[in-house]
């Protein structure tokens, strides 16, 4: 499996704190912060999220593999790009 | 002659959508005479009430003229008609550019685009670009109001503020672009009121009309009329409700729509759709939010049906990511989703929510 790169796990981590306020000050945000449990993730967030997702990473995110468990955290949207990276590449 | 050409034009002469969009050449099509030669323009004969009686059955306008901005832009204020067109495109950039620019400024489909010019060039130009807008030539504007894809356009109180409301988010997109801080900073300081209430009689015709345009947010596809939409209005086993939202600029006025059935053990949404105007202002997400509320308090789970096209993948993320899970999921791709409403989320601060109900 493709090991994501710091550079872009560090590239999507600032990706979701600069859209989303309220990691500005009193909340900490990590690699393994769950992004839906503590903010509201809006339509259009959602939307841009997976847009940069898939521009990053040249990748295409299936329909089934929309799902909070792969988007909750940095940690989980990374595992899912190495597999999708993975299955393009054998494709 | 020019008739015949400029109707061969139109690849799709099948094109039976309605149009929401006029794009005008100005030099000879809008105006007798070419502004760049220095000539004393003047307005074609009727053409003001041409505009006028566009505008006030919510189409819109717009301009793709090959000139200097800022003279086209003088004597259209001159002719007092500069408000009426949106996303004015005036530069020397081809046409089929400009519409397409145009286009992705108002967010609606390609396919719902008439363009008139009087050059063949021209209307071969957009037309090979793009297949889909219906290419007329000067003329055409005496019959324009007749035409069976202008003419059959119900329009409700709503649309006839379509192009203040469009002018309202080219000044908001304006502040958009110069505000400096994260999408939400700017959300937080627009000030929205986000308004949700039953439908009433009133507003049948503006909710009719959003099944018919909406595409790209709409869950199902499927359109209803206003005899449908009343039956469900005063069924006891089904909720229609209509949005609203406000913000600093202006009223976006009814932008979107929830059709619910009530079942003994979950609440079904069997119709969500939200206006592509405000597909920027992330307010679907609230009101499936409002609604897996609303389930939750009835102690039902939350169904809901939706049929997957290849142009509403947002409102398939919007689901997916407020936690619905696909039960079942046909050949012509229709999904049934269901939400066990574990999870649910507060409104965000930036929005103001009220129910009326």
């Amino acid at each position: 499996m493709s090991e994501i790169a710091q550079k872009d796990r560090s590239k999507l981590y600032h990706f979701i704190e600069s859209n989303m306020t309220i990691y500005d000050d009193d909340i900490e945000f990590v690699d393994s912060t769950n992004i839906f449990t503590s903010g509201f993730v809006s339509s259009i967030f959602a939307m841009r999220l997976l847009n940069f997702l898939e521009n990053e990473f040249s990748i295409t995110v299936p329909d089934e593999d929309i799902v909070i468990s792969n988007f909750s955290s940095v940690n989980k949207m990374c595992e899912m790009v190495s597999r999708l990276k993975t299955i393009e590449a054998h494709a | 002659m020019n008739i015949k050409l400029s109707d061969q034009g139109n690849i799709k002469g099948a094109n039976k959508k309605g149009v929401k969009c006029i794009v005008w050449d100005l030099d000879n099509t809008l105006w007798d005479g070419v502004l760049a030669e220095g000539d004393d323009v003047t307005l074609k004969s009727g053409i003001v009430d041409v505009i006028k009686g566009l505008d006030e059955r919510g189409i819109v306008q717009s301009i793709a003229s090959k000139n200097n901005h800022d003279d086209v832009i003088n004597t259209l204020r001159h002719f007092e008609l500069d408000e009426y067109f949106l996303y004015p495109q005036i530069n020397w950039n081809p046409k089929s550019s400009s519409i397409k620019i145009i286009q992705e400024k108002l967010n609606i489909g390609i396919d719902t685009f008439v363009f008139l010019d009087d050059q063949p060039f021209e209307r071969d130009e957009v037309a090979a670009i793009h297949p889909d807008v219906e290419c007329l030539d000067d003329r055409a504007y005496l019959t324009l109001l007749e035409k069976g894809r202008i003419a059959h356009i119900k329009t409700s109180d709503d649309a006839k503020m379509r192009r203040i409301r469009y002018l309202e988010d080219m000044s908001r997109q304006g502040d958009e672009a110069d505000f400096e801080g994260t999408p939400e900073t700017f959300l937080a300081q627009l000030g929205m009121v986000f308004k949700i209430s039953e439908a009433t009689e009133a507003c049948l015709l503006r909710a009719e009309e959003l099944t018919v345009r909406t595409n790209q947010l709409n869950s199902t596809g499927v359109t209803y009329d206003i005899e449908q939409l009343n039956f469900y209005m005063n069924s006891p086993a089904h909720r229609l409700l209509v949005c609203e939202l406000d913000d600093k600029y202006g009223s976006y006025g009814t932008i979107g729509l929830a059709l619910i059935e009530i079942q003994d053990d979950a609440d079904v949404i069997e119709l969500l759709l939200m206006s592509c105007r405000t597909a920027a202002r992330g307010v679907g997400s609230i009101l499936l939010n409002y609604l897996m509320m609303q389930a939750k308090n009835r102690n039902n789970v939350l169904r809901a049906n939706f049929r997957r096209t290849d142009r509403n993948r947002q409102m398939l993320v919007t689901y997916q990511l407020a936690n619905f899970r696909q039960i079942s999921k046909t050949k012509d791709n229709h999904i049934l989703f269901e939400n066990d409403l574990s999870i649910i989320s507060t409104y965000p601060d930036y929005i103001q929510v009220i129910s009326e109900l």
